[in-house]
């Protein structure tokens, strides 16, 4: 211990009490650092989510964490619990997760006397510093060597009248009595971020809460001698404190964890077992028939073999056989399955079917994903353990998968992990703002203005929040930014992470303490996936991906329909026709290559191979456009800069990306050239590039970084270049495997859409919402390509969309009855169902069997999609008529109606804009005519271009054109300017919005349907924008155009 | 028969108009929100806008959006809230029209802003026909602060929808089905072509429910004339008793009665000067008379007065309007009387006064149940008046009830408005606060020797003593988000000493400016 001071304090609440603590972990810890403290206890609310990050603070700090919880217990005050050994841990753990079962999310959870009993092994309790009527109760359970009453001494007047009383309780009961403080923030400055906190909790303005304050700011962590000098008169109670600390010896490196071993055949270890199954798999990725595998194969030998003897050496073999176990349940099951991340840099996890992307064939660097070197260096225990993520098809599918490894592993041996939110900056404001008594209108008002995430240029919230109108001089202003500045990273409450899943061999309630999740049959760990990583807890991601269920989808389509068996794995590489599309930039729909953005880099990057794609899909990130890359890349590539290095000594690093730097490997590698960082730095920076901590461990690097290209000799621009590069990757940035791995899944859709593009477009409807656009523009897309979209027809339709012959040797697609808006998913069962047994006669046969609402036929009606069912109700008026009538006459008329002879409906037909009215209304798409046809004859007349039209302007000229707004745009990395893209029935329009002009016309630009947008267009390598300066909201077109709102917005 | 149909668009708003003649030709949004419960304002989050001026619709607010979507939108917008009492004397407004023109109006109350009456006697006034009566009606109603449209029909039915359809119409007897024809399909439908959605259906309304609307739309009915012509029975197979009752009315059938109802409630009294009064007394003379005729026809129907507006119209242009709140209803002249003259010599009006309405709210009288155990308390309206009275004299803010505040400034005190039925008697003393504070407002500054352990000696203007016993300090700092000039962000140490004089001060240190006062002494 540091200090010989007496005193340690042993009541301590981070902000993971959720709005009961208003500092960080860390805080406290650098808190007690200054203070001179040899040990610090932290102790939040029902929980230990706090835990890890005490933990590994106090670790480098030098101060001894001491783990302690503060458990509610049901009919009397709050008891703090102390871990004294492993078996109190177990015990805490095991009793905050008891407590927590079976109770809603946002109840309080409670400790029955009975519970308490049967986990008080190993614990310390603090009782609190005012006498208790369980007391006797509580000696019983803890002995009265484990429980200690307390004194506070915090100024307040009737402080002292109560600790007296405990005083008195604690000699008559002949128990120990103990100072502490009760700290709830680590400085006196953060006073008021408690106090903005505590009306959060209590949902009142400052000027309403009155005394559910504390009367004064004395709640922070004091040193040894300013409670010594509070205490003078109570050196016992000091002295409590210490040899209570020294008794809790248990700190978070002991949890006790092991990860499970994978069941193998009794002659067998999990290394013998995992060798065998990979030299398997060898035979299986590399057949002897192909001349590509002969080629690579003694390659392919080598570095399997050189990673199995990492794995052997480092033990690994369990946790990749868990995971290869996974993925082949997955298989099994029919369920795509695809490793992401730097798993994929493994040759040992492609041949196990864990990963997709050849890493031997690509020159992948095994080090990004395990190196004994940075096993050996790792800070921690979680660097130890490589990261492999798998993606699912979304939906039912992933959580099949995830039910699989509860049931495999128990409910109490597998988890979600928890994902922490914290106060980002519109949260942040709206809870100071709330509590410091603005209204909801004037927060609404900044909330507009703030960025969604903390600011990466460091641009105070003040200033947001003076563009928002509100005048810096005014005094709630000023403490509106101070206070909501202080909030910003502190955790708000605790979420459930997407796909995190850790599992234990043991009991994993005794590892860390487990929460029901809201889901049903979901419980997570109260730690975040970094944290459970940092402690070593083994996790495995389970992502859901919309494109991976499409892919999944799509097979069977193609399958039935087309007689061609699609396998991802055996694509044609280099595939002219799909490249061609990828070039013309004829993406929409296709995996991380469809954005706007993208669609402008396309052309320009002209991808010819798999590793243009791989650039592709990585070079359209905040980390490099931040980091200014994608120009010099793209120019480089075009011929028309040089290839130049910062450095002669990064040639080899950056060859690959013409000089420039794309992925996280490339700036490791570079910071381990240039500035001699050493595989334990290299590894922060890896870290510090995934992380969402990452700016502040980035600014830690810096440092370092730039003192060891001085070292090296780079200094100057080229080590302003390098610097610039390496930060800007905090913002986010892709490993290289990474990009890979989704560069097959876009190169995978991308064929798909060039071959078969009538399953691709029908497996993307039925896996809607998904990607970047509104079905509406798939269909649209789906018919410039040559395929048909028929409409919902109930003699024809199922469920979902489905693939039909079309004249030729095409397919059209059949919208599928789940896009018909407000029919249930049994009635549209029961249609598929009813119709297999035999055909609809009619409209009554139709009604009697299918039984489906009034509502429901009114729709069906309305969208034509009972044309076929019978002669009254061929059109949809005439459909119309007859349902309406069916509707109110009841099932006992609706036999003599049937016989009866057809009326014809008294009503006019529908124009050919109001059924493109109904059919947006009724399915969200139309199957007709694009709804600008109905529009173009007017527009012809004023000049307005058709969106195709706009590539043969030349760069420079003013033209006018129009459209139905399909997205909005600002993103975070374009300085304020807005994109929006109009779309009709030739294709797309671009438009480009500087930041003056979108705020003078924002009321219109954020919510027209449809506009004609004029400007200048800029027509470079193949892409056309237009710099828009006039707006006008599109009124031609029978109504129609305006009434489509398919506008994918601000994403 | 012949009806008059008077239609007051946006009554809401217009009522506000009407009080605020000032805001004509300006950017105006009225909000009001689904939870009645709620207080009436346009800053709530709820709120949505319902109504709003042509200016504010051309800068591109609409219905339905929030305070900050139409301030967006908006920049000038102003935003106000109607009051009930701002929509009740519209109509009751509307009703002076009505009862201007015709002894007995129909104006059921269910809708809004919508008056019929019979025209028969008129025709003598208005010889040139009933396009010169449509035109007087709307004259004359915007002499009253009221924008209107009018229609004359045979039937209450084809009149209202003919308001709908023009701002001035004459549906000329036997032409009903051809004057309908070409109308929109929405003019049936409720559909107003101001926009203004808002108001309650109920019995005098023709609309149908909203599925049968939505059934013509999806028909493709565009006009009241493609209505007309579908047969009547499989309308009514299709769209039961609601889409007969319109389709009659398209064929121009229509059968709502007239219901002729008696003059409403007139207790609006209103006198016009022949010239400015500046003076309280020469104006307390007029509203004598006010006040006696109010109340006498108020007596007459068992009803007392419950409040009071007062609209005085100013010289040259102008008007003052007050609403003057009674505690409890009354029916002395002299009571009312009094709170008028009251409100008056506190807010005196800017200028003289050139006419006087006075429009008395009615009430039951209360009946004030008494406490078995207490004397009867004083008289509900002498209580008002003297409460009135006494606001007058030393302010509003300053007349009521004490209150200790939530918060942990000591010296802290509040005044809640007083009301007979909400004095309870005092809580018990409880045996823990036998020791009281007696407290110095505000506290004495004092000279305060500290030793090591607190204070030693203190001298202030009430004693001088040596300290025997300290006790503190005890730390009191709060209310931060306020500046230090109105009493935040304070920070004291408190302390209670045993002085040599014998009693026992409580006394602080400002921690800021490190002066001492005295707070008082225990008792």
């Amino acid at each position: 211990m540091k200090s010989d001071a007496d005193y340690i304090e042993l009541r301590c609440r981070s902000a993971f009490s959720f709005l009961d603590g208003a500092s960080l972990p860390e805080d406290l810890v650098a808190a007690a650092a200054r203070q001179q403290y040899g040990a610090l206890a932290l102790a939040d609310r029902n929980g230990l989510s706090g835990a890890p990050r005490f933990f590994a603070a106090a670790k480098q700090a030098g101060v001894r964490p001491i783990v302690g919880a503060e458990v509610t217990l049901d009919g009397a005050p709050p008891l703090l619990l102390l871990v004294e050994d492993r078996a109190g841990y177990r015990n805490l753990c095991r009793l905050v997760t008891r407590m927590k079962e079976g109770i809603a999310k946002d109840d309080v959870p409670a400790a029955t006397p009975a519970l308490l009993a049967e986990h008080a092994t190993g614990l310390i309790a603090l009782a609190g510093a005012a006498p208790r009527a369980d007391l006797p109760a509580l000696i019983d359970v803890f002995g009265t060597r484990n429980i200690f009453l307390e004194t506070q001494r915090h100024l307040e007047a009737a402080e002292a009248h109560r600790a007296r009383a405990a005083e008195a309780q604690a000699a008559a009961h002949r128990i120990g009595v103990v100072a502490t403080n009760d700290v709830r923030y680590a400085t006196p400055a953060q006073e008021r971020v408690y106090d903005v906190l505590t009306c959060a909790r209590a949902r009142a303005t400052v000027d309403e809460i009155g005394r559910r304050l504390p009367p004064n700011g004395e709640r922070w962590l004091k040193s040894s001698a300013e409670m010594a000098a509070l205490f003078a008169d109570r050196p016992a109670a000091l002295r409590a404190s210490r040899a209570i600390a020294e008794r809790c010896a248990f700190t978070l490196a002991d949890l006790g964890y092991t990860f499970p071993s994978y069941p193998v055949p009794p002659d067998e270890t999990q290394q013998s077992y995992l060798e065998k199954m990979t030299w398997l798999g060898v035979g299986r990725r590399y057949s002897a028939g192909d001349p590509r595998a002969a080629r690579l194969l003694p390659q392919v030998r080598k570095q399997i073999a050189r990673e199995l003897a990492i794995i052997g050496k480092l033990d690994l073999a369990g946790y990749f056989l868990v995971v290869w176990d996974i993925v082949e349940y997955a298989r099994q099951s029919g369920i795509m399955i695809q490793g992401r991340g730097s798993a994929a840099n493994s040759a040992t996890c492609y041949v196990l079917g864990i990963t997709a992307v050849d890493p031997v064939a690509m020159d992948l660097l095994f080090e990004r994903f395990l190196s004994e070197e940075r096993v050996q260096s790792a800070s921690n225990v979680a660097d130890r353990m490589p990261d492999i993520d798998l993606d699912l098809p979304s939906g039912d599918r992933r959580e099949q998968v995830i039910q699989h490894v509860y049931a495999k592993y128990g409910a109490r041996g597998a988890a979600m992990t928890a994902n922490v939110i914290t106060y980002r900056p519109r949260m942040a404001v709206r809870d100071t703002g709330r509590a410091l008594g603005f209204s909801e209108e004037q927060l609404a008002r900044i909330s507009k203005h703030l960025p969604g995430w903390i600011m990466d240029d460091g641009t105070p919230l003040a200033t947001f929040i003076a563009e928002a109108g509100f005048p810096a001089t005014d005094r709630r202003t000023q403490l509106l930014a101070e206070i909501a500045t202080s909030l910003l990273n502190l955790p708000r409450h605790l979420g459930q992470h997407s796909g995190g899943m850790v599992i234990a061999a043991n009991h994993l309630d005794e590892v860390v303490p487990l929460e029901p999740a809201s889901m049903p049959g979901r419980v997570i760990v109260q730690w975040d996936k970094d944290d459970c990583a940092d402690l070593g807890i083994v996790k495995v991601d389970l992502l859901g991906l919309g494109m991976m269920a499409v892919l999944e989808e799509a097979v069977p389509l193609i399958q039935r329909h087309e007689g061609v068996d699609v396998d991802y794995g055996r694509l044609p590489p280099d595939d002219p026709l799909t490249y061609q599309m990828l070039r013309a930039a004829d993406t929409v729909g296709v995996f991380q290559v469809e954005s706007r953005a993208q669609m402008a880099t396309l052309p320009r990057m002209r991808p010819e191979r798999f590793y243009d794609l791989v650039v592709e899909v990585a070079i359209i990130r905040p980390g490099p456009i931040v980091g200014k890359m994608l120009n010099p890349y793209l120019l480089r590539r075009a011929g028309i800069e040089d290839v130049t290095y910062p450095h002669p000594s990064l040639e080899p690093i950056l060859k690959r990306t013409l000089g420039v730097p794309l992925f996280q490997e490339q700036l490791i590698r570079i910071a381990m050239v240039a500035a001699g960082f050493s595989g334990g730095q290299a590894e922060e920076l890896r870290r510090a590039m995934g992380f969402k901590r990452s700016i502040q461990r980035m600014n830690d690097i810096e440092t370092d970084l730039r003192a060891g290209m001085v070292r090296n000799g780079i200094v100057g621009p080229a080590q302003e270049e390098i610097v610039q590069g390496i930060k800007s990757f905090a913002l986010y940035g892709f490993p290289e495997s990474h990009a890979a791995s989704f560069a097959l899944l876009a190169y995978a859709s991308a064929y798909l859409k060039a071959h078969h593009p009538a399953a691709f477009a029908c497996a993307l409807l039925n896996n809607y919402p998904m990607g970047f656009y509104h079905p509406a523009t798939l269909v649209t897309d789906a018919a410039r390509h040559g395929v048909e979209t028929r409409p919902v027809d109930v003699t024809r339709s199922g469920w979902l969309c489905d693939l039909e012959p079309a004249p030729g040797d095409a397919f059209a697609i059949r919208l599928g009855l789940n896009y018909v808006s407000g029919l249930h998913e049994e009635v549209g069962r029961r249609i598929e169902a009813e119709r297999a047994r035999h055909p609809f006669a009619s409209l009554v046969d139709f009604q009697t069997r299918v039984m489906p609402g009034a509502a429901e036929m009114v729709t069906l009606a309305e969208i034509g999609a009972l044309a076929a069912l019978d002669p009254r109700t061929q059109t949809r008026r005439q459909a119309l008529w007859q349902v309406e009538a069916q509707g109110r006459s009841g099932a006992l008329f609706r036999r003599a109606e049937a016989v009866a002879p057809a009326t014809k409906a008294p009503l006019p037909e529908m124009t050919e804009g109001e059924e493109t009215i109904a059919d947006f209304r009724g399915t969200g798409v139309s199957t007709g005519p694009h709804p600008m046809t109905l529009a173009r004859a007017e527009l012809d007349r004023r000049g307005v271009l058709r969106a195709c039209d706009l590539a043969r302007v030349t760069d420079g000229r003013r033209a006018r054109v129009g459209g139905v707004v399909i997205v909005r745009q600002r993103p975070g990395t374009a300085k304020g300017f807005v994109f929006i893209t109009l779309e009709d029935e030739t294709g797309f329009a671009n438009a480009i919005i500087t930041p003056q002009r979108f705020q003078r016309h924002r009321p219109m630009l954020i919510s027209a349907n449809a506009m004609i947008i004029e400007g200048v267009v800029q027509n470079q390598q193949g892409v056309v924008s237009l710099k828009a300066d006039r707006f006008e909201v599109l009124t031609a077109g029978d109504g129609a155009v305006r009434s489509v709102d398919i506008s994918h917005d601000f994403h | 028969m012949r009806l008059a149909c008077v239609f007051v668009p946006q009554l809401a708003l217009q009522s506000v108009l009407r009080r605020e003649p000032e805001s004509r030709g300006y950017a105006i949004a009225l909000f009001d929100h689904a939870d009645s419960s709620a207080p009436r304002t346009p800053a709530s989050p709820h709120a949505r806008v319902i109504a709003a001026t042509e200016e504010a619709r051309r800068g591109g607010v609409r219905n339905g959006m929030t305070g900050a979507q139409a301030a967006a939108a908006c920049p000038t917008l102003r935003k106000v809230c109607a009051t009930p009492a701002d929509v009740a004397t519209a109509q009751a407004a509307l009703g002076d029209l009505g009862f201007a023109f015709a002894p007995r109006i129909d104006q059921s109350g269910v809708e809004q802003g919508r008056i019929f009456f019979e025209i028969g006697d008129l025709e003598r006034l208005y010889p040139e026909g009933e396009a010169a009566i449509t035109q007087a009606l709307q004259a004359r109603a915007a002499r009253l602060g009221l924008g209107v449209r009018v229609a004359i029909a045979s039937s209450k039915g084809i009149a209202r929808v003919a308001t709908r359809a023009r701002e001035l119409a004459v549906v000329p007897r036997g032409g009903e089905r051809g004057f309908l024809a070409p109308l929109p399909i929405g003019v049936l439908l409720d559909e107003q072509v101001d926009g203004d959605k808002t108001k309650p259906r109920g019995r005098g309304s023709d609309a149908p429910p909203s599925d049968a609307g939505a059934a013509l739309k999806r028909w493709g009915i565009a006009t009241v004339g493609a209505l007309a012509m579908l047969p009547a029975a499989e309308v009514a197979l299709r769209l039961g008793p609601a889409g007969t009752r319109v389709h009659r009315l398209a064929t121009g059938v229509d059968e709502e009665p007239f219901v002729p109802q008696l003059p409403a409630d007139a207790l609006e009294e209103e006198t016009e000067l022949d010239y400015a009064i500046y003076e309280i007394e020469p104006l307390s003379f007029v509203l004598r008379g006010l006040c006696d005729r109010a109340l006498a026809r108020l007596a007459c129907r068992s009803l007392a007065c419950a409040g009071i507006t007062l609209r005085l119209k100013l010289d040259p242009r102008g008007l003052d309007v007050r609403e003057i709140l009674i505690a409890a209803p009354t029916r002395e002249p002299a009571t009312l009387l009094e709170l008028v003259r009251l409100d008056l010599a506190r807010r005196p009006p800017d200028a003289g006064v050139v006419g006087v309405a006075l429009i008395a709210l009615p009430a039951r009288v209360r009946s004030t149940q008494l406490d078995f155990l207490r004397p009867a308390g004083p008289a509900p309206d002498r209580l008002a008046a003297t409460l009135a009275r006494l606001a007058a004299l030393v302010g509003p803010e300053n007349v009521g009830a004490p209150q200790a505040p939530n918060t942990w400034r000591e010296e802290a005190i509040a005044v809640a408005p007083y009301s007979a039925a909400g004095a309870s008697r005092a809580p018990e003393p409880s045996a823990r606060s036998a020791l009281a504070v007696r407290r110095f407002r505000p506290a004495q500054e004092i000279e305060v020797l500290m030793g090591r352990d607190g204070p030693t000696a203190l001298r202030g203007s009430e004693t001088t003593a040596r300290v025997l016993i300290a006790a503190g300090p005890y730390r009191i700092r709060g209310e931060w988000w306020r500046p230090p000039e109105e009493d935040g962000d304070f920070a004291r140490d408190y302390w209670d000493v045993h002085a040599s004089d014998g009693a026992v001060y409580r006394l602080h240190q400002d921690s800021r400016s490190g002066r001492w006062f005295l707070d008082g002494y225990y008792d």
